[in-house]
């Protein structure tokens, strides 16, 4: 039987995996970019960085469904600098463009990782519950 | 939206619509085209009718309606992720009803209102616990129709995707039987795939010159004015090129990298076909256009060393447009949404259609507005867009000739 954070940490999980997969084809633009660019010697941290930052994303969801402590932390810090970035770049907006973010930029770096923090603070206590070692299965909403 | 019109004394004029000479003209991935406006605003209105439907729903289940009675409690049994898709559902059928009425009536449009009904009766289904698959089945082909008539990608188009796809992956967590590994492949390569397609829509929807001239949607991340008019005059023609003639005169010496480096350029290691020297000294110097002094000379590394094949003119300070000499010859164009690397500082890429640049990198969302002119022997147009075959014709011969020696 589902409780109630069971659900809301199926949809943390989908969340994650939809960053994740966003990040995917980040690193895929980077590396086409270095490539075409002829920088790939230079430009090949970004590349790096953000395929790490993909492959963490996607560890990150798969260890939320075990509801590891660890996939927790990572992916608060993941969403914090997503966010970070996120308001950064408004700020750049508003100052050089005198403009908000566009729409998908916005769901995409304000509101998906505002959600997600919202999110792994109503399902703590399954995490904590992990961590006490008690007998938790595997996320199974179904 | 666009399209070339030829007049009737042969000159080609412009025509993107909705536009006002002057007007910046971006391509729409980074915007919301005119047909879209109608569907993001009922979508922002849709949490109030969403609000409306629901109390007319209850007072219809107390009156007695078995089928409002039965949708509230299929409602109410769902588990969160399939009450969020179903909303998800719901907000992609309005903005469909939103596109039918912002076009004029097309093939489009029908397939549109069929989107709207196919995603309306999933969001009905999935309320009621009924055909979990089929209602996988129209969010992907959801999402397929938009690789496919999706061009030109707007704003509108890839949220709503976006929601599409959350849905789906929703609908998979909660799904019995689903093996979590498939799901979570079958949700990156989505979303890969409907990237890369919003890439190839928003290029292909770009004119033939990249937009550089006006009159056309530039390519992603670049921006132009509006041009209304596409034929120079006599005068405009002898303006440019007397520029070219003076600009080309005055760069000569820098063909060698040492005397560019010299006077200020930082030239470095030429890499690429398109390597940028920029003299800092000349930004922000108040000189716009001065043939002596452009901020930056453009060399392309070939086998033969690295040869000078342009310079960029950059205006001094954002907002500001550059002088119109030369009409439709010279357009100054700008960029958006550039991502610019901090490890190391470099340009990373181009906002990608998702609104994410690469890690490590920001957004920077407007640049000075700038002009290029190629020394290229044979090309049709010194400034502004340079045609990629046109350089790499030039970069062979280059090559060649050096080889034969």
């Amino acid at each position: 039987m589902e409780t109630r954070d069971d659900g809301l940490l199926g949809v943390l999980w989908a969340l994650v995996i939809i960053q994740g997969a966003i990040t995917v084809l980040s690193a895929i633009e980077a590396l086409v970019v270095a490539v075409a660019t002829g920088s790939i010697l230079i430009s090949w941290p970004i590349v790096a960085i953000t395929t790490g930052g993909a492959v963490l994303a996607l560890a990150a969801a798969r260890g939320l469904r075990r509801r590891a402590r660890w996939a927790q932390r990572v992916t608060v810090i993941a969403e914090v600098i997503v966010l970070g970035s996120g308001l950064l770049n408004l700020g750049l907006s508003l100052l050089l463009a005198n403009a908000f973010l566009d729409l998908v930029p916005t769901l995409t770096t304000i509101v998906a990782p505002v959600a997600a923090l919202v999110l792994i603070r109503r399902v703590a206590q399954l995490f904590a519950d992990q961590e006490a070692g008690a007998d938790v299965p595997e996320m199974s909403v179904a | 939206m666009m399209g070339r019109e030829i007049l009737a004394d042969g000159s080609s004029d412009s025509v993107l619509e909705g536009f006002e000479p002057g007007d910046q003209v971006g391509n729409p991935l980074y915007g919301i085209l005119a047909e879209h406006e109608l569907a993001f605003v009922i979508v922002l209105a849709l949490p109030v009718l969403a609000w409306l439907g629901v109390r007319l729903l209850r007072r219809a289940a107390a009156s007695g309606k078995p089928r409002a009675t039965e949708l509230l409690d299929g409602y109410d049994r769902l588990q969160s992720p399939r009450r969020l898709a179903v909303w998800l559902l719901v907000v992609s059928a309005w903005v469909h009803v939103g596109l039918v009425f912002g076009h004029e009536l097309s093939a489009y449009t029908l397939a549109y209102a069929l989107g709207a009904v196919l995603l309306a009766i999933a969001a009905r289904w999935l309320t009621l616990g009924r055909r979990p698959r089929l209602v996988a089945t129209i969010l992907v082909a959801s999402v397929a129709a938009f690789w496919f008539l999706g061009a030109p990608p707007d704003q509108i188009g890839i949220a709503t995707k976006l929601a599409e796809i959350f849905a789906l992956t929703l609908l998979v967590v909660s799904e019995p039987g689903v093996r979590r590994r498939f799901a979570t492949a079958g949700v990156v390569s989505l979303v890969v795939v409907t990237g890369l397609a919003a890439w190839i829509g928003a290029f292909a929807s770009a004119g033939a010159e990249g937009g550089h001239h006006g009159g056309e949607f530039p390519e992603p991340a670049t921006v132009v004015p509006f041009v209304e008019r596409l034929q120079a005059t006599p005068g405009e023609e002898e303006t440019a090129a007397a520029l070219f003639e003076a600009t080309t005169a005055a760069v000569m010496k820098y063909q060698d990298p040492a005397v560019a480096e010299a006077a200020g350029y930082q030239v470095g290691t030429v890499m690429g076909s398109e390597h940028h020297a920029q003299n800092p000294a000349y930004i922000g110097d108040g000189r716009i256009l001065d043939p002596e002094h452009p901020e930056s000379l453009i060399y392309a590394d070939t086998a033969a060393g690295p040869i000078l094949i342009g310079v960029l003119f950059e205006t001094d300070d954002i907002g500001h447009a550059g002088p119109a000499v030369a009409g439709p010859i010279m357009v100054w164009h700008s960029h958006e949404n550039v991502c610019f690397s901090l490890t190391p500082p470099l340009l990373a890429g181009i906002l990608s259609p998702f609104g994410v640049c690469p890690a490590g990198s920001i957004n920077v969302p407007t640049t000075g507005e700038m002009l290029h002119a190629w020394m290229i022997p044979g090309i049709e147009e010194p400034w502004g867009h340079l045609d990629e075959a046109d350089l790499n014709d030039y970069l062979a011969r280059v090559e060649i000739s050096a080889a034969s020696r």
